[in-house]
C-alpha cells in the first residue's frame, strides 16, 4: 500500500515537472499586449497563424494603459501597447515608458502618422464622428445634428453622450480638436455649450456609441461611428461626420520599455504595418488604414471628409494643461 | 478553561508564530503600509499635499457625504428588508417562503456589477420597463440607482444574520410570553426582535463597510455621482494619481475600521454560548394584516430579484439589448473565444483560493485557539484585518507594494491568488475557529495520551472531523473569489485575466450583451459552487441527525 502511495506522489510530481517544463518552453513563443483596439481576438489569432507566436492581451482604455505602464515601470506586465490615442503615446515617450523601433514596414506610413524617432507608429486612423439613434431623435422631435455647432444647441440637452478625457483618447481629441478648430479663446466657450448637453461622461471612448445604439442617448460622440453602424445594419442609426470639421488621430503601436519578449514585439509591430497585417487589422476593425492598402467598403475615404489639420505633437505635449483646464471648467465631471 | 495536556511546544511554538507573523506581515501589513506611505509621501517627498488636495476643493466633503449617505441609507434599507424576509421565512407559515429565501440569497452568486447591467437593461434611459413599456424617462444614472442596487445586494447579509439571530432565540421564551397573554406582534417585538437586534445592528455595520468599499456600482450606474471608492478608482486608473487615490483610500479605511470595531464589539457581546433547544418546533406566527403587508413587500423584493436575474439572461441572448429583440448566440461565441482564458483562470484561481484559504484558515484557527502560540491575539487581529479593509485599498496596496524591489510579483498568477487568499482568510479563520469551539476536546486529549504529536493529532483527529465544514468554507471562498473585483482589478495582466474584470470592462465599454454573456458563465460557476455548499450543508445536517 505504502509503495503504491509513493508511486502516486512520484507520478504527480513527474507530471507537474513536465507541465512546468512545457510552459517554460512555450514562453519563447509568447507576446503580451495591452490593447485599446477593436477585434483583438482576430488580430491575435491571425498573428499567431502567421508567426506561431501566441498572443495574450488585456483590453483597456489608453488612459488606463498609461497608468499601468507608470505603475509597472520596474516590471512591465506586457510587451506591446496596441491602439488608443496618440496623445497618450506621446506622453509615454516623454516619460521613457516605450522603446524606439523603426520597423522596415514603417516606411510605408506617412510621416504625419508616426513618431520621428520610432517610439510609436500609427497603424490606422480613428475618425471622430456622431452616431445618432434616429428612433430616439424622432421620439424627442429632434433633427439630425450635422455639425459641431448644431450639437451645441440647447435642444440636445441631456441627449448627448461623450467619454471622459481623463480616461479616453476620443474625448481628448474632441476637446483639443475643437480648440484647434476654433482657437483657445473661442474654443472653451464653445466647449461649455457642447458639454452643457452631456449629463455625464463615460469612462471608455467606445461607450457613447453603444449608448446611442441601445437608444439610451440620441447622439454619441464616437470614434469611427461607421463601425457600430456597419455591425448593426438593422438598427435605426445615422453616421455623421460633422461638415464643419472632422477630427482624426492615428492609432499607434509601441513596444513597451523593458518588454520581456522584445523580439516577438518587433515582429508584431512590423507585421501590423505589412500589407498582410494591415488587411487583418481592417478585418478586425474597419478603419481608415495608414498605409496604401485599399480601405474596406463602408469606411469613409479621407478625401470625402473635411479633416481638421490637427497638430498631434502639439496637443500631445499640452495634454496635462488642457486636461487641468477642462477639469477646472467642468468640475461636475470629476 | 483547563489547558489540554498537550505535549510542550515552547520553542517550536515561537518558530511557528514567527513564521505566521512573517507571512501575514508581508501579505497584509506591507501592502497596507505602502498605501499609507504613498499618501504621505507623494512623489518621494514627505508631506500632506495629497490630503491637502482633498481638502482644497469641495471634493472631499461631497464625496464623503455621498459615500456616507448612500451607505447608511442602503444598509438601513437592507437591514429592514433582510429582517422582514427572515421573520417571514423563519417565523410564519406564509406561502412562497422557500422562493423568498432563495431570491434573498441570489446576490451571493449575482454580484453588484452584474445586477447593474440588468438594472440598466430594465430601468435605463431606454429601459424595457421604464422607457418602452411605461414611456417614462427617469434619470437612471444617479445616486438613486446606486442606493437601490446596493440595498438589494446587501439584503443577503442582513437576511442571513437575522436568520441566524432568530434561530438562536429559544422558542421557550416566546412561548412563555405567548402564554402570559401577549399577542404574536407583541411577542415578536418585545422578545424576538429585541433579542435579535444586536446581531441586526452588527449586520448593518457589516453592510455599511461593504457599501463604502463598493466602487463598481457608482461607476456603472452612478453617472456623475461619486463615492470615496469610485473616486479613488478614477484617480488611480484615469488620472494616475496614486497619492490622491491612496489618500482617498486611507479616509475610506478609517470609516471601515470604525464600523468594524463596532461590529466586533456587538458580535462578541451577542451570546454565542447561548444554546437553544433544537428539537422544539419553531412557532409559526399568524401576524394578521400588518404581517400580510410585510409579506407583500417581501414578495415584491423577490420578484425584483427574479426580474434582475431574468434580465441578465435575456440580455445575454438578445442582440443589442435595446435596438430590437432579436435572439442571438453571438455573445456566447465570443465567450468561448475571448473569454476562454479568463474562464479558465477564474476557475483555477478560485479553486486554489478556496483550498488554500480553507486549509490555511483551519491551521491558523488551530494555532491561535488551541495551541495558543505566542502572540496568538495579535495574529488573530492581523489575519482578520483584511475583512475590514476595502478591496480597492488592498488592491492598490498590492499594485504598489509588489512591483518594486524587494519583491516583484506584478504579472504573475501568484500575486492574484495571494491577494484573494488574504481577502478570504478571515472567513476561513472564523469558520475554523467556530468549528473548533464546538468540538469536543476528548478525542484530542485521547490522541495526546496515546503519544501522538501535535502535528499528528491535527492531521489525524482535527482535520477529518472538520472536513465538511472546511469544504463548505472553501466553497464559499471559491464562490466569492469568482466574482471578486475591487482587490484584483489593479493587479491582473494579460496572462492572468479574470471573468469578473472582463465583465466589468465590458459594462464600462457599454457592451451590455457581452457583459451579460460573461456574467452568465460566472453565474454558472458561482452557482455550481453554491449548490455544492447546500449539498455539503444538508449532508452535514443529516450526519448530525443520525448522531
Amino acid at each position: 500500500m505504502r509503495t503504491l502511495k509513493y508511486a502516486g506522489w512520484f507520478t504527480a510530481l513527474a507530471v507537474a515537472v513536465c507541465l512546468v517544463a512545457g510552459t517554460a518552453r512555450a514562453e519563447e513563443k509568447k507576446l503580451t499586449m495591452y490593447v485599446a483596439y477593436g477585434g483583438p481576438e482576430v488580430i491575435a489569432q491571425q498573428f499567431e497563424a502567421a508567426t506561431g507566436i501566441k498572443v495574450e492581451f488585456l483590453t483597456m482604455s489608453s488612459g488606463e494603459v498609461l497608468t499601468r505602464l507608470r505603475a509597472e515601470k520596474a516590471n512591465p506586465g506586457a510587451d506591446v501597447w496596441f491602439g488608443g490615442g496618440s496623445d497618450a503615446f506621446i506622453q509615454a515617450k516623454k516619460e521613457g515608458l516605450t522603446a524606439p523601433f523603426k520597423a522596415p514596414n514603417a516606411s510605408r506610413v506617412d510621416k504625419a502618422f508616426k513618431d520621428p524617432d520610432g517610439y510609436w507608429t500609427g497603424v490606422s486612423l480613428v475618425v471622430v464622428g456622431f452616431l445618432a439613434n434616429t428612433d430616439r431623435l424622432t421620439g424627442k422631435g429632434l433633427a439630425l445634428p450635422m455639425t459641431w455647432a448644431a450639437l451645441t444647441s440647447p435642444d440636445y440637452r441631456d441627449e448627448v453622450s461623450a467619454s471622459n478625457l481623463n480616461t479616453s483618447g476620443t474625448a481628448y481629441t474632441t476637446v483639443s480638436g475643437v480648440l484647434q478648430m476654433k482657437g483657445e479663446k473661442a474654443g472653451w466657450p464653445f466647449l461649455e455649450k457642447l458639454y452643457a448637453n452631456i449629463p455625464f461622461l463615460t469612462k471608455s471612448g467606445s461607450a457613447p456609441g453603444k449608448m446611442a445604439l441601445s437608444g439610451e442617448f440620441s447622439v454619441g460622440i464616437a470614434p469611427d461611428p461607421h463601425i457600430l453602424a456597419g455591425k448593426n445594419p438593422n438598427a435605426p442609426l445615422a453616421v455623421i461626420y460633422p461638415s464643419d470639421g472632422v477630427l482624426a488621430w492615428p492609432s499607434p503601436v509601441s513596444i513597451i520599455a523593458g518588454a520581456k519578449h522584445p523580439e516577438n514585439a518587433k515582429k508584431f509591430v512590423d507585421w501590423c504595418l505589412s500589407p498582410a497585417g494591415q488587411k487583418v487589422l481592417m478585418q478586425a476593425s474597419p478603419r481608415v488604414p495608414t498605409t496604401d492598402v485599399e480601405p474596406l467598403p463602408g469606411v469613409p475615404k479621407l478625401s470625402d471628409l473635411n479633416l481638421v489639420a490637427y497638430d498631434i505633437l502639439r496637443w500631445g505635449n499640452e495634454r496635462e494643461r488642457v486636461v487641468a483646464e477642462f477639469n477646472k471648467l467642468f468640475p461636475k465631471y470629476q | 478553561m483547563p489547558e489540554p495536556s498537550a505535549p510542550p511546544l515552547r520553542n517550536r511554538g515561537y518558530l511557528i508564530s514567527c513564521a505566521a507573523f512573517a507571512v501575514l506581515i508581508l501579505l497584509v501589513g506591507y501592502p497596507a503600509l505602502t498605501v499609507l506611505l504613498e499618501s504621505v509621501r507623494p512623489g518621494g517627498e514627505w508631506g500632506l499635499s495629497a490630503y491637502a488636495r482633498l481638502w482644497a476643493g469641495p471634493r472631499l466633503g461631497t464625496v464623503v457625504g455621498s459615500s456616507l449617505g448612500v451607505a447608511l441609507a442602503g444598509s438601513l434599507f437592507a437591514s429592514l428588508m433582510g429582517g422582514a424576509l427572515a421573520v417571514v421565512v423563519a417565523k410564519t407559515a406564509a406561502p412562497l417562503r422557500k422562493l423568498m429565501a432563495a431570491t434573498a440569497l441570489l446576490p451571493i452568486i449575482l454580484p453588484g456589477f452584474v445586477t447593474s447591467i440588468a438594472y440598466i437593461f430594465l430601468f435605463g434611459r431606454n429601459g424595457l420597463i421604464t422607457y418602452r413599456w411605461l414611456h417614462i424617462s427617469w434619470d437612471v444614472y444617479s445616486w438613486k440607482s446606486v442606493l437601490v442596487l446596493q440595498s438589494v445586494d446587501q439584503t443577503t447579509t442582513a437576511f442571513l444574520l437575522s436568520l441566524a439571530a432568530l434561530r438562536t432565540i429559544d422558542p421557550a421564551l416566546e412561548e412563555a410570553a405567548g402564554s402570559l397573554g401577549a399577542g404574536p406582534w407583541r411577542v415578536l417585538r418585545t422578545i424576538t426582535l429585541a433579542l435579535a437586534s444586536p446581531l441586526g445592528v452588527a449586520g448593518f455595520l457589516l453592510n455599511f463597510m461593504h457599501s463604502m468599499s463598493d466602487f463598481g456600482t457608482p461607476l456603472v450606474v452612478g453617472g456623475p455621482f461619486d463615492t470615496l471608492a469610485s473616486a479613488s478608482y478614477t484617480q488611480l486608473i484615469g488620472r494616475y494619481d496614486p497619492a490622491t487615490a491612496s489618500a482617498l483610500n486611507v479616509v475610506l479605511l478609517a470609516f471601515c475600521l470604525l464600523a468594524y470595531s463596532g461590529y466586533g464589539v456587538l458580535e462578541s457581546r451577542f451570546g454565542r454560548d447561548r444554546v437553544m433547544d433544537q428539537s422544539r418546533p419553531v412557532a409559526r406566527l399568524d401576524l394578521g394584516w400588518p404581517g400580510r403587508a410585510v409579506w407583500l413587500g417581501c414578495l415584491l423584493f423577490s420578484l425584483f430579484m427574479l426580474a434582475l436575474l431574468g434580465a441578465v439572461l435575456l440580455a445575454a441572448f438578445t442582440r443589442n439589448a435595446g435596438a430590437g429583440v432579436a435572439p442571438t448566440l453571438m455573445y456566447f461565441e465570443a465567450v468561448f473565444t475571448r473569454g476562454f482564458a479568463s474562464a479558465r483562470n477564474t476557475l483555477v484561481f478560485s479553486l486554489a483560493v478556496g483550498a488554500v484559504s480553507a486549509l490555511g484558515g483551519q491551521i491558523l484557527a488551530y494555532l491561535i485557539k488551541r495551541v495558543r502560540i505566542p502572540g496568538a491575539r495579535a495574529l488573530d487581529v492581523l489575519a482578520t484585518l483584511p475583512f475590514a479593509v476595502p478591496g480597492t485599498f488592498i488592491g492598490v496596496g498590492y499594485a504598489l507594494a509588489f512591483n518594486r524591489p524587494p519583491l516583484i510579483l506584478t504579472g504573475t498568477w501568484a500575486i492574484v491568488v495571494l491577494n484573494l487568499v488574504v481577502r478570504k482568510l478571515p472567513m476561513g479563520l472564523r469558520a475554523g475557529a467556530s468549528v473548533l469551539a464546538r468540538q469536543d476536546r476528548a478525542q484530542e486529549e485521547a490522541s495526546f495520551c496515546l503519544g501522538a504529536s501535535r502535528l499528528r493529532t491535527f492531521l489525524k483527529v482535527i482535520l477529518p472531523s472538520v472536513r465538511t465544514a472546511m469544504l463548505a468554507g472553501g466553497l464559499y471562498a471559491f464562490v466569492t473569489s469568482v466574482q471578486a473585483l475591487g482587490s484584483i482589478i489593479f493587479i491582473i495582466t494579460p496572462g492572468t485575466r479574470l471573468l469578473s474584470v472582463d465583465v466589468f470592462e465590458a459594462v464600462v465599454r457599454g457592451e451590455v450583451g457581452q457583459a451579460a454573456a460573461f456574467s452568465t458563465l460566472m453565474l454558472a460557476m458561482a452557482g455550481a459552487g453554491a449548490a455544492l455548499i447546500m449539498l455539503a450543508a444538508t449532508r452535514n445536517g443529516k450526519r448530525h441527525d443520525i448522531r
